[in-house]
């Protein structure tokens, strides 16, 4: 399988290798946003923006006015540039086939985070360097891209945001204690926790709690009539199956399930199932792309009521295109937000402008998942020390705890009973003049930890 | 399924269907005249989409229509050149051959698309805006379901009749008859077959152009274009109006097995429905008789 084959916009190869200085990072992702010139301060050793603590450690934080300390297990870099080896990390995941755009768009995602700690000094005196391999949303080329990656002496694996993929290739990956740090983790896989495997984001089927909690607001009244349009994934069903199993407790109503292929094509026929039986909110699940044909027809057919959808399909230009009120979408993230304040938010941005990608970041929906995934690995590179193995990344992703500086709506945090992350959401939608948030910027929690049922 | 759902169906499948229609007409005419599989038929469908996205500034009428033209002619040529620079040097060889060469083409053709406009989705407003109209019964239409079926049955019976009754029909349908007796007669072979893949190039921008005005632009518009290969083989792969028929067939037994059982049974069932043409009836229902002269 060929390592070369990543699409990003700074270079055609996938290594990407160059020197890293956490305060210096941190205060120029800073100038950047900002449009301003900044000093250098003491070094920081996690990504722009974020403050990370270990359990056993003390913490280690940035930021322009913070003060960088370190625990035994966070030795702190100097602002010099990186001559060390290369901690080698990789991006696995679709890159080409049908689920092409997601990968390639997921790997300009990490690679912006790359390329903006690499420029600024790397991690610990290491530069980063990025190896990517995809998996072709096959579970069997993905169990050879992941052997490939291990050979090649990655520490830590992004990706694959696919579940059926994380699922195959987990056992591989463990077998050499190589971490896989996902978007797309099926709740089986994390409950019970596995040593290897964390989820950065939401999974599909642990929306069911926030989601029908923001449509009961929404409405006003808990005993309200939904209809369902699942991703058709494990995972995906398996929130439809939640979302019912709730309905006895919540008391509201599901009038229908209509699983929704992740590539459906036209959705005339899929709407028409969705508006049987006079639905006052339809609860789906969908990426970007149908989201928005999906909309279309349900309104074309005459729906009137709200349409809520997943975080898969939340993007700024799904809202500013369809430019209707009642549709909503959850986030995990701060989306891209030139205007944001947020230190987090602005290095967010700041990548994304210096890689070129600003038109991804706001058209796909997970590009920030896995930047925030991105982020959770190098916290835990910068909190496992000089001499950092993929066992060493494995037991600091373990109990990590990453302050975003406003990136996401809570810490990126792991714990021996909790895999999962970043699963915090706020619903946004088009208020009439741009995409804002719903109900007071309210946050509805929910991961697959919590008992549905 | 309530009376309302199937009419709705009914309606929406009709839409459907043109689109198929044109696509599935790429792969017809390319057929007719040089007996070749053209895999690459759905790329054209995603270069001509992506291209008038480039072209098109502003949302008015003038402008779409001056960046479909555009497109047309542009895709129109690149189907020509791609017959005359790659497809043309394997005659002579087996059939398959040109049929790999296609489906490599067509590979690359995805990639190259990315590599130019990025896998990020693009939303193409409709040419006028975006009006929904009751018909009696209560089938509900858009404005843009409607001017894609007026253009595509248009557009089908216009090829209709440049295909089968012009001239330049009968000069295709001469050349794919017997190659060897019309270059004897002084058809220039490479010429007419390259006519005829712009042609189809050209009907593919269209149907491209269509489908992207109802769902957003992005690479996977190709699949769109390999689902449509089953009208042409329901239809007759050699039989402009059988392409026709067998489109609307498909999109019938898509939407409606999509609302009774799921989009996944969708899929087995046209594929279901092509596989009983080529055991029952493998000319397809309108295509000529298949014989091997001796």
């Amino acid at each position: 399988m060929d390592t070369d084959t990543h699409t990003g916009r700074t270079s055609n190869r996938h290594r990407r290798r160059a020197a890293f200085s956490g305060a210096a990072l941190t205060l120029s992702l800073l100038a950047a946003a900002c449009g301003s010139d900044s000093g250098s301060s003491d070094a920081t050793t996690v990504p722009a923006g974020t403050t990370a603590t270990t359990a056993a450690a003390a913490p280690v934080t940035t930021g322009a006015a913070a003060p960088a300390t370190t625990g035994a297990a966070a030795p702190a870099t100097t602002a010099e540039p990186a001559n060390k080896d290369p901690y080698k990390i990789a991006y696995m995941g679709p890159l080409s086939g049908t689920l092409a755009g997601l990968g390639t768009s997921q790997l300009k995602a990490i690679t912006s985070l790359v390329d903006q700690t690499n420029k600024a000094g790397g991690v610990n005196g290491h530069p980063i360097e990025l190896l990517s391999e995809d998996d072709a949303t096959d579970p069997a080329k993905g169990i050879t891209a992941a052997r490939s990656l291990i050979d090649k002496g990655v520490i830590a694996i992004v990706g694959p945001p696919v579940s059926s993929i994380s699922v195959a290739v987990l056992p591989t990956t463990t077998r050499a204690n190589v971490s896989i740090v996902t978007v797309g983790a099926s709740p089986d896989s994390l409950n019970p926790v596995q040593k290897t495997l964390f989820q950065v984001d939401q999974t599909s089927a642990s929306q069911a709690v926030p989601m029908t909690g923001f449509a009961a607001d929404l409405l006003g009244k808990k005993d309200f009539k939904a209809q369902l349009g699942p991703i058709d994934t494990p995972s995906g069903l398996a929130w439809g199956e939640n979302v019912k199993k709730l309905a006895a407790t919540a008391g509201y109503t599901v009038l229908g399930t209509t699983p929704i292929p992740v590539a459906p094509g036209d959705v005339t026929a899929l709407a028409q199932k969705l508006v049987q039986g006079s639905p006052e909110v339809i609860l789906v699940e969908m990426t970007d792309v149908p989201y928005v044909s999906m909309v279309q027809k349900l309104r074309d057919l005459g729906y009137k009521g709200p349409i809520i959808n997943f975080q898969g399909g939340s993007s700024a230009t799904v809202f500013n295109s369809l430019k209707d009120p009642d549709v909503y979408g959850a986030r995990t993230y701060n989306h891209y937000d030139p205007t944001s304040t947020e230190p987090g938010e602005m290095a967010f941005v700041a990548a994304a402008k210096a890689a070129g990608t600003e038109q991804t970041a706001q058209s796909a929906s997970l590009y920030g998942s896995v930047y925030g995934a991105g982020l959770a690995v190098l916290g835990a590179i910068a909190t496992c020390g000089d001499t950092c193995d993929a066992g060493a990344v494995t037991d600091a992703l373990g109990t990590l705890e990453l302050d975003t500086k406003g990136f996401t709506f809570n810490p990126l945090k792991f714990s021996a009973d909790s895999h999962q992350t970043m699963s915090d959401e706020v619903f946004f939608h088009w208020d009439g003049s741009k995409v804002a948030a719903g109900n007071d910027g309210k946050v509805y929690s929910g991961d697959v930890y919590t008992k549905i049922g | 399924m309530s009376f309302q759902t199937a009419y709705n169906t009914l309606v929406s499948s009709m839409v459907l269907g043109v689109i198929y229609s044109l696509v599935a007409l790429g792969y017809v005419v390319v057929y007719r005249a040089s007996r070749v599989f053209s895999f690459v038929q759905p790329q054209f469908m995603l270069f001509g989409a992506f291209l008038f996205t480039t072209l098109r500034h502003g949302t008015s009428v003038v402008s779409f229509l001056v960046s479909l033209l555009v497109s047309v002619v542009v895709i129109g040529a690149l189907g020509a050149a791609v017959y005359i620079l790659v497809v043309h040097r394997s005659l002579g060889q087996p059939h398959w051959v040109q049929m790999v060469l296609t489906m490599g083409l067509g590979i690359a053709g995805i990639n190259i698309a990315q590599l130019i406009w990025g896998s990020e989705f693009r939303v193409v407003p409709p040419m006028l805006e975006h009006i929904t109209w009751r018909l009696p019964g209560g089938a509900v239409v858009s404005r843009s379901d409607v001017t894609i079926v007026i253009m595509g049955v248009a557009l089908c019976g216009a090829l209709y009749w440049l295909l089968t009754v012009s001239p330049l029909g009968v000069r295709l349908r001469a050349t794919a008859e017997n190659p060897t007796l019309a270059s004897y007669a002084g058809v220039r072979l490479g010429v007419w077959f390259s006519v005829a893949w712009a042609i189809a190039a050209a009907a593919a921008v269209v149907a491209g152009v269509s489908y992207s005005v109802q769902v957003p632009l992005d690479p996977t518009l190709v699949e769109v274009g390999l689902i449509a290969f089953p009208a042409a083989m329901i239809g007759g792969m050699d039989s402009i109006e059988g392409c026709f028929v067998g489109a609307l067939i498909l999109a019938l037994i898509r939407q409606f097995s999509t609302v009774l059982w799921g989009a996944e049974a969708s899929i087995a069932l046209s594929f279901g429905a092509v596989l009983a043409i080529l055991v029952f009836r493998p000319r397809g229902l309108f295509g000529a008789p298949i014989s091997d002269r001796v």
